[in-house]
């Protein structure tokens, strides 16, 4: 039966049991394209949302310990990284500004969103778990709850991009080395993002990178710029045409 | 973790047996078969993953099974069929079981009305609910029909944006040409 | 070392709490306005309860009641004060077991398995003041910290041969640690009580239900339940035995007062009642439940009760049960004619034991109270002849 208990507890509980030793799929870094995608104008504006970041430190013992000033320092640079990399890509880039009534509609799609994501990841891009009959299909979609939203600012895309990094302490990475040379083996740290172009009339993705083991040190201005610089490869720009899936 | 299931492409033009031998139906294309099984007498399809429009057969249930198979954390057992069971506690079953199996109490059964399911009458039902920790809802519709002291149920639950709305008239389609040859045929009325 | 040094400051903390109003405080304590994290660690676990926060606005088994609510905060500053009570965000949150939480942040959940399970206001505001003690001691950073530094303790001590040993050790003295927090909860809780003019004897009093309910269950079969009181060196809480002794004994020692609040908190609740015991008999959890409403009825059986046990005795279908609850829902329509699920539950119950003349017209009543019944379809054809 349950007692009164303490919320942070159970996360403690939880991310405690992250283990010493991690298997990893070969491939780390993917991206998958619609079919027959092209942008709808030269200049297309895209409307980036508010990135969902998570930036923090791993205990010796695998807890995950939030930080909020490195927090801080990602969101920043993060930010300016998708714009910086959108501008240069031929796009405009619109930041998205939480507007009541629309806040319920983004967070309701951010949840579908999520979900959708993760059959992607799971069902097609690691071909870890494959449906076949999505084998030559890319055709995940949001539906068209989001086209208000596009309309109020005159944006064709929507930008989200959701990124982790448990960055080691040392007493992580010691007690690593120990592992190791009982044999154990393991990850360094936990670097996972996902970036998703969708196109915001009739929510189908048309674009989504994936990096597992992403690099670059998100608390920096270089560093972000190569992480987003990574995870956006295979996003096709409005002059080159369109690319192919991979 | 999620049982590592196998999944195979449904592109059929025939009727096709589901959950075992006495349940038929003509498949959608793009639809995906799982070899993981909810419980032992049914079947499950998808056709984006199972998270986002979830198809579930059962055939043949019998006096004292359970919907599912009762999960590892569960502390309690899964409610029971029976053979008596009057339609509004088929629903009853059915929304118990799943409360359970979602650790879920934000479940609400819409309109429950009399439906016939591969020609035997039986009890039409919707629902909404949410899961823990997912911050969205999902629509469902399931139809149901006890057959000589048996239970069969074709159940359809998707996200209520976008994909419940997307597919739901196609399943119904499907759910209308629906056989059902249960074992003993007694002249289920 | 470091044990010391904790208990040391948990002393002073609670010292502080107890006393309720710190002449001069040194530092802000969490429920003073405008307190802020100081360290990188509490910094770091306000962005992370700010997260969960985020997804608890956002959630689907959020209550919005916005009546329900506010009832449920007023009570929470009639216990604590009105001063401090602004420094916590209350969320009811839909699940029907016994529990409440609170935050480093200030966010305080509760679930709906407490208010179905508080008899009045003192019980409710006993929970409530027990979880705000936590958050004003800091005990959750403290556990933070304590497990912290324990964990990674152990992970060392998983290195070295026999080291399983080591682990248990630590992992006992870890939730040990917990323990004495809740005691000290526990206490400030009941000082809270008494100088907010409830009965104490209520803080004892729903760990008394709360132990029944437990004491059922095990005797019905069900595994785990009981097993608190052989497995005291891993509960991270004090035994529900010990808890009401301690509770019992320091209520003696406050100002006598009979004020639970008793019929203000039914009034609260009654809207959603029906739906909060319907989410726990549908757990499949005969045994507790039934004692559940035994301790709110206390001998007073409304119809709403009687209903609700008539529904627990059909949905677990024994031989026994379908006189029970045939019983049941005969005295809950006579007491309230108006309750129209009794005559459903009734008419539905004699249709499956093959009484279809009395049934079919038991249903009819049903639908001529309940016109709107989303299940109107399905019952006017069963109430009307042929069962489908």
């Amino acid at each position: 039966m349950a007692r009164v208990f303490h919320i942070l507890a159970a996360i403690a509980a939880l991310s405690i049991a992250a283990p010493l030793s991690a298997q990893m799929p070969v491939a780390t870094e993917k991206f998958a394209l619609r079919e027959g995608f092209a942008f709808s104008s030269d200049k297309p504006r895209i409307l980036l949302f508010q990135p969902e970041i998570k930036v923090g430190e791993q205990t010796t013992a695998g807890i995950f310990q939030n930080n909020a000033d490195w927090h801080a320092a990602a969101s920043r640079e993060l930010t300016a990284a998708l714009v910086r990399a959108g501008n240069k890509r031929g796009f405009e880039m619109v930041l998205h500004e939480d507007k009541g009534a629309t806040g319920q509609i983004l967070i309701e799609h951010r949840a579908l969103f999520r979900l959708v994501v993760s059959m992607i990841i799971r069902h097609k891009l690691f071909g870890k778990d494959p449906l076949p009959s999505k084998a030559a299909a890319f055709d995940w979609s949001l539906g068209s709850g989001l086209s208000g939203l596009a309309s109020d600012v005159q944006a064709d895309y929507g930008l989200f991009l959701l990124n982790q990094d448990s960055f080691e302490s040392s007493g992580r990475r010691a007690a690593k080395l120990v592992a190791s040379l009982m044999g154990n083996q393991d990850a360094a740290g936990t670097h996972f993002a996902y970036a998703a172009l969708v196109d915001l009339r009739n929510g189908d993705i048309v674009w989504l990178g994936v990096d597992l083991r992403a690099s670059g040190d998100v608390r920096t201005a270089e560093g972000a710029s190569h992480r987003i610089g990574q995870l956006l490869n295979g996003l096709p720009s409005p002059a080159s045409g369109q690319g192919g899936a991979q | 973790m999620p049982l590592k299931a196998e999944w195979t492409a449904l592109v059929s033009n025939e009727q096709l047996p589901v959950a075992g031998k006495s349940m038929k139906v003509q498949p959608m294309a793009g639809w995906n078969r799982s070899s993981a099984k909810p419980s032992s007498r049914s079947e499950r399809w998808t056709r984006d993953g199972l998270a986002l429009n979830e198809l579930t057969f059962f055939a043949d249930v019998r006096d004292g099974e359970a919907l599912y198979f009762k999960p590892l954390m569960a502390e309690k057992d899964l409610p029971k069929f029976r053979s008596a069971m009057l339609p509004t506690e088929i629903v009853e079953l059915f929304e118990n079981s799943n409360r359970m199996i979602l650790a879920s109490s934000v479940f609400t059964i819409g309109k429950v009305e009399p439906a016939s399911l591969g020609n035997h009458p039986g009890v039409r039902f919707s629902y909404e609910y949410a899961a823990p920790d997912e911050g969205l809802s999902r629509k469902g519709e399931g139809v149901a029909a006890v057959v000589d002291g048996r239970l069969y149920l074709v159940n359809f639950v998707a996200p209520a944006i976008h994909y419940f709305d997307r597919d739901i008239s196609e399943i119904r389609q499907m759910i209308s040409t629906l056989q059902l040859r249960p074992p003993k045929r007694t002249g289920g009325r | 070392m470091k044990r010391w040094l904790n208990s040391i400051l948990m002393t002073a903390a609670v010292a502080l709490g107890a006393t309720a109003l710190p002449a001069k405080p040194l530092e802000l304590l969490p429920s003073h306005a405008g307190y802020q994290p100081k360290d990188a660690l509490e910094k770091g676990l306000w962005l992370e309860m700010d997260q969960v926060e985020q997804q608890v606005r956002a959630s689907k088994f959020l209550i919005e009641d916005p009546e329900l609510n506010a009832y449920v905060k007023s009570v929470l500053c009639r216990a604590v004060g009105t001063e401090k009570c602004g420094s916590a965000r209350v969320y009811l949150i839909r699940t029907p077991q016994f529990n409440a939480a609170m935050a480093p942040n200030g966010m305080m959940l509760v679930w709906s398995g407490l208010l179905l399970r508080a008899r009045n206001e003192a019980e409710l505001a006993t929970v409530l003041a027990h979880e705000f003690a936590h958050f004003e001691m800091q005990h959750s950073l403290q556990s933070f910290r304590d497990i912290k530094a324990k964990s990674d303790a152990m992970t060392w001590a998983g290195f070295v041969p026999g080291g399983l040993l080591a682990q248990i050790g630590l992992m006992g003295s870890m939730f040990r640690f917990n323990r004495e927090m809740e005691k000290r909860a526990d206490m400030a809780a009941l000082q809270y009580l008494s100088d907010a003019g409830y009965n104490p004897m209520a803080a004892s009093q729903i760990w008394e239900q709360f132990r029944g309910e437990m004491e059922a269950q095990a005797k019905a079969g069900k595994a785990g339940a009981l097993a608190e009181e052989a497995n005291d060196f891993f509960s991270s809480h004090p035994t529900t035995q010990d808890r009401m002794n301690y509770l019992r004994a320091a209520a003696r020692q406050k100002t006598p007062n009979t004020d639970t609040g008793a019929a203000r908190y039914q009034a609260a609740i009654a809207p959603w009642w029906p739906r909060l015991i319907d989410d726990q008999i549908r757990l499949n959890d005969f045994a507790a439940t039934h004692y559940l409403l035994s301790g709110l009825a206390r001998g007073q059986w409304s119809a709403e009760l009687l209903y609700a046990r008539a529904e627990l005795h059909r949905a677990r279908g024994k031989v026994d049960d379908i006189a029970a609850a045939e019983r049941d829902y005969r005295a809950a329509a006579s007491a309230s004619p108006e309750l129209a699920e009794s005559w459903r539950g009734l008419g539905l119950l004699l249709l499956r034991q093959g009484q279809e003349v009395e049934g079919r017209r038991m249903l009819r009543r049903y639908l001529e109270k309940a016109p709107d019944a989303t299940d109107r379809a399905l019952i006017a054809s069963m109430a009307g002849g042929a069962r489908p």
